[in-house]
């Protein structure tokens, strides 16, 4: 017997009898239907964009073709490993400064009174209990023990508390953000000792908005003392029917144990049924800096200059408009720095690198979100020439003011 | 953190506003602006709410 030249079905010789042609035709026939059963039928596809995708080893099924816009992604968790996912082109995460490069406040901020505090790391608040003392600190990574090869991040959060009811918290601006959408929330973490903590969300509808509602209920993370990534996935409840206020946002919590330092780094909140790859809001570095501008930004001097031109309202005073380095979420809380002549202090000028007699006071007269107004009053009598120019002067390094729009 | 408030009427280059002082225990002054969407603002008008905040994780 001759066979095919593909799927070696059994055929008859150019000269075998007719007589075997019936047997000859069957075994034939039976061959190319076993053939045939496995095959993938053309009804495993019904429509237009349609995918044949594995389930398993040599088990095909039909991969229903995504929405407009969507883009194809390996899930393990899906029967085919794979799914369409909406695709975000830019704002994959809506955690801004996660790779806490930023750090406006310094490298260490203490706080010992009951509430939220914002700590050293842009945007990452601590929540001090019962006025226990809770330090949110930046850490320095030593060189090649970032836990991402190739990113090679320079710095993390840190936070240490004398109460277990203290927690690291962070606010993301706006309490629509990924509502009724599957979610995942990731970040690296260790600690000082072995711990197991929690971590938990919530929606805030802000001012005159619904009440609060928790969309990830506490849920246990066993923290080792060497880096490693965790993730959590869920969907936030709808908004359908809720009224949202003034000053909203989603908040995540880590609550761990006292007297030991939590270190988090990497921290993501995407729009995906499972961590991707870590990225910062932005992308860039500069990005991460003026996208936490807009909830907290301080000017400091580097050395003595003027750093802004006002105008003398009368003799006695003056007045500046200062313009914010970025546009920030709302007319911001300025503090200013010292008026005064002495190092570390500004002043109204009355000529060129001429400090006026008697300095006066210094307060805030007008907010936007792109600036404010100082003015300096009470100097001394005849100090100005009314409608002239005047320079604020800084006389050595300081904080000239801080603004804060923070949630 | 303990706070004192204080109202100011202040003329600016375009009229006047109204502007909250706040001194802290340690003396320190900040300026807040009377804009319900500022969160010190929200708590000068209701101090004890930042307190009664419940944590996510209770």
């Amino acid at each position: 017997m001759a066979t095919s030249p593909n799927y070696g079905w059994l055929e008859p010789d150019n000269t075998d009898l007719v007589k075997n042609g019936a047997l000859a035709i069957r075994t034939l026939g039976n061959a190319i239907d076993t053939t045939m059963a496995t095959m993938t039928p053309k009804s495993t596809v019904t429509t237009k964009g349609d995918l044949v995708a594995a389930t398993a080893a040599s088990t095909p099924a039909r991969l229903a073709v995504g929405n407009n816009g969507e883009t194809l992604v390996a899930d393990s968790s899906t029967s085919t490993g794979l799914r369409y996912q909406a695709n975000f082109a830019a704002g994959k995460n809506a955690i801004i400064n996660g790779d806490c490069r930023v750090a406006q406040r310094g490298s260490s901020v203490i706080n010992a009174s009951t509430g939220y505090f914002y700590g050293a790391v842009d945007r990452f608040q601590g929540y001090s209990y019962a006025n226990n003392t809770c330090t949110v600190s930046q850490q320095a990574f030593t060189a090649g023990a970032a836990p991402v090869a190739g990113y090679e991040a320079p710095f993390f959060v840190r936070i240490s508390s004398t109460s277990t009811a203290s927690f690291l918290s962070y606010r993301v601006e706006d309490a629509r953000t990924f509502a009724n959408t599957a979610t995942t929330f990731s970040f690296w973490a260790k600690s000082a000792s072995a711990q197991t903590i929690q971590i938990g969300a919530s929606q805030n509808f802000g001012s005159g908005g619904s009440a609060t509602v928790s969309i990830l209920s506490a849920t246990n993370v066993a923290i080792t003392t060497s880096w490693a990534r965790y993730s959590v996935t869920f969907t936030p409840a709808s908004i359908s029917g809720k009224t949202v206020g003034t000053s909203s946002y989603v908040v995540f919590e880590w609550v761990g144990a006292a007297s030991n330092n939590l270190d988090i780094w990497g921290v993501q909140w995407e729009a995906s049924n499972t961590a991707t790859a870590f990225q910062t809001a932005t992308g860039t570095i500069q990005g991460e800096l003026a996208a936490c501008k807009r909830y907290y930004q301080v000017k400091n001097t580097t050395a003595s200059g003027a750093w802004a031109i006002g105008q003398a309202n009368t003799t006695i005073g003056a007045i500046a408009p200062i313009q914010f380095e970025a546009q920030m979420r709302v007319a911001p809380t300025i503090v200013l720095g010292t008026a005064g002549k002495a190092s570390g202090q500004s002043s109204f000028l009355t000529a060129a690198a001429a400090f006026p007699t008697t300095v006066g006071t210094h307060s805030v007269v007008g907010f936007s979100t792109y600036g404010f107004e100082l003015d300096g009053g009470s100097y001394g009598a005849s100090t100005f020439v009314a409608g002239n120019a005047t320079l604020l002067y800084a006389n050595d390094v300081q904080t000239v003011y801080t603004a804060s729009a923070e949630l | 953190m303990k706070y004192t408030y204080e109202e100011i009427i202040n003329k600016t280059l375009t009229g006047t506003s109204t502007i909250i002082k706040r001194t802290d225990e340690n003396g320190l002054i900040a300026w807040i602006p009377t804009d319900p969407a500022n969160s010190d603002y929200q708590r000068y008008l209701n101090p004890e709410a930042e307190q009664s905040t419940p944590p996510v994780i209770e």
